[in-house]
């Protein structure tokens, strides 16, 4: 018997073991859906309204002791599908903010990021709708003190020649932090606290030809009645 | 027999502990069909793909190369995808883009981006020759200020040469290779965020003649007759 418990007992182990596959997530607002997966340096989501939000903790970059540069960076993809009938997402707003530290005259940090929006539902000639908008955060110089830094962009379908709003899109975010120290005994750390999506959606407007239509039913009605 | 019924148990928690076996994917267009095996050691990078009209396209999250303190990194996923085209249908263009962004921490750093598509024809008994292209890039990569800047590239192949015109079935192949080199203290990246191929196709069904043509032709054609007959009188 123990030769058969000992082997299951091994395989077992060796199924625990592994790492645990990348998990997709759909969590609701109150008329999209956001679906992503949560085993990212971005962690698990929050939802507000239409509005989605993570809280990192391990989202950093720390250079010590002229260790060069220490990168930290991640890429997630969400996808977002209206679910209220008759509205379409209008508008994407990226707000990621942080700390840093800095000790030494050639330690520094960075902080950009990135969103971008890709349709899967309207093609711009050949290819789908897609619109990239980046953000570098400036200024951070501070010294001897943790320090918060902050950074966003947005991208505007409404602006976009033949695009306007859709329906089932991925936003794609990226965030990049960068430490680097030169010389022993400095110190340059930089992490992100917090990273949000707001989306802007609105009933998608109803075509003239619908209310041409109506009003002239409507005049039919009345000119039926009196008669 | 106690030995052989142990191991075959814990070859098969062992199966079951991997994720599921690769397989062939198939997404619709408007008037193609793409199909891909994403066992495809390339098509990992690329993650889910994704089919609009006539294109597919993909917003990979790992096609990145990044090297800090001296060092250098690359990344080289290859991937296929057939295209058939639909009853009625034949192939005249294909247009293929890559966008991403980059960075650089200083002039001693760099990034760099090579691609090329590969069009092979797999409907004729002896296939045609493959197109290969390379792919032009909208950017010199030598914004060297440690901030996040665009890059985009892109090949137009075009299939409406009369030899092309009896092929119904194509494969794309992209052969993408992303590098970075990282001066001694200095930090350099690239990413592919948007990968996409957009197909142009042509209707080869013979368009149908509008009924009003044929009304137009009728009416001439009685009004001819009439005349005829007025100048006979």
């Amino acid at each position: 018997m123990n030769r058969i418990i000992a082997p299951l007992f091994a395989a077992l182990c060796g199924l625990f073991s592994l790492q645990a596959p990348a998990a997709t997530v759909t969590v609701f607002g109150t008329d999209v859906s956001f679906t992503y997966d949560d085993a990212t340096l971005f962690g698990s989501a929050n939802v507000i309204g239409n509005s989605i939000f993570f809280l990192p903790t391990s989202f950093r970059a720390q250079s010590d002791n002229g260790a060069g540069a220490v990168t930290a960076s991640a890429t997630l993809n969400i996808e977002v599908k209206a679910i209220t009938p008759g509205y379409a997402i209008d508008s994407f707003l990226l707000q990621e903010s942080g700390d840093y530290l800095l000790s030494g005259a050639s330690a520094s940090v960075s902080a950009s990021g990135r969103l971008q929006v890709t349709s899967k539902t309207t093609l711009n000639g050949v290819l789908p709708f897609n619109d990239a908008q980046i953000f570098n955060v400036g200024g951070l110089t501070t010294q001897g003190a943790a320090t918060n830094w902050s950074g966003s962009t947005g991208v505007d379908l409404g602006t976009i020649a033949g695009w306007g709003s859709d329906t089932n899109v991925i936003a794609q975010i990226q965030n990049n932090l960068s430490a680097t120290t030169l010389a022993n005994g400095e110190t340059a750390w930089i992490q992100k606290k917090s990273g949000a999506i707001g989306l802007v959606v609105n009933p998608v407007p109803v075509p003239g030809a619908v209310w041409l239509f109506g009003s002239g039913l409507l005049a039919l009605v009345g000119w039926a009645r009196r008669r | 027999m106690k030995k052989r019924k142990s191991s075959l148990a814990a070859g098969l928690l062992w199966l079951c502990a991997f994720p599921a076996h690769a397989a062939i994917i198939h997404l619709s267009g408007a008037t193609v069909d793409f199909f891909y095996d994403d066992s495809q050691p390339g098509m990992a990078v690329y993650g889910t793909l994704s089919a609009v009209g006539d294109s597919i396209f993909a917003t990979p999250t790992g096609f990145l190369a990044s090297a800090t303190n001296g060092a250098s990194d690359s990344i080289n996923p290859i991937g296929t995808v057939t295209v058939v085209a639909r009853s009625g249908y034949r192939f005249d263009s294909v247009l293929v883009a890559q966008q991403g962004d980059y960075s650089l921490s200083d002039p001693g750093s760099s990034v760099g981006v090579t691609a090329s598509l590969t069009v092979s024809d797999n409907t004729s008994p002896v296939p045609l020759a493959p197109i290969q292209s390379n792919l032009t890039s909208s950017s010199d990569f030598t914004l060297a200020d440690g901030a996040l800047h665009e890059w985009q590239s892109s090949v137009t192949t075009d299939l409406s040469m009369a030899s092309w015109q009896g092929v119904t079935s194509i494969d794309l192949t992209l052969d993408s290779l992303l590098s970075a080199t990282a001066s001694a203290s200095g930090a350099a990246a690239i990413q592919a965020k948007f990968v996409g191929g957009g197909l142009v196709t042509i209707n080869t069904t013979p368009v149908p003649l509008p009924a009003s043509l044929w009304l137009f032709a009728t009416g001439l054609a009685l009004l001819g007759r009439c005349l005829k007959t007025n100048a006979g009188a």
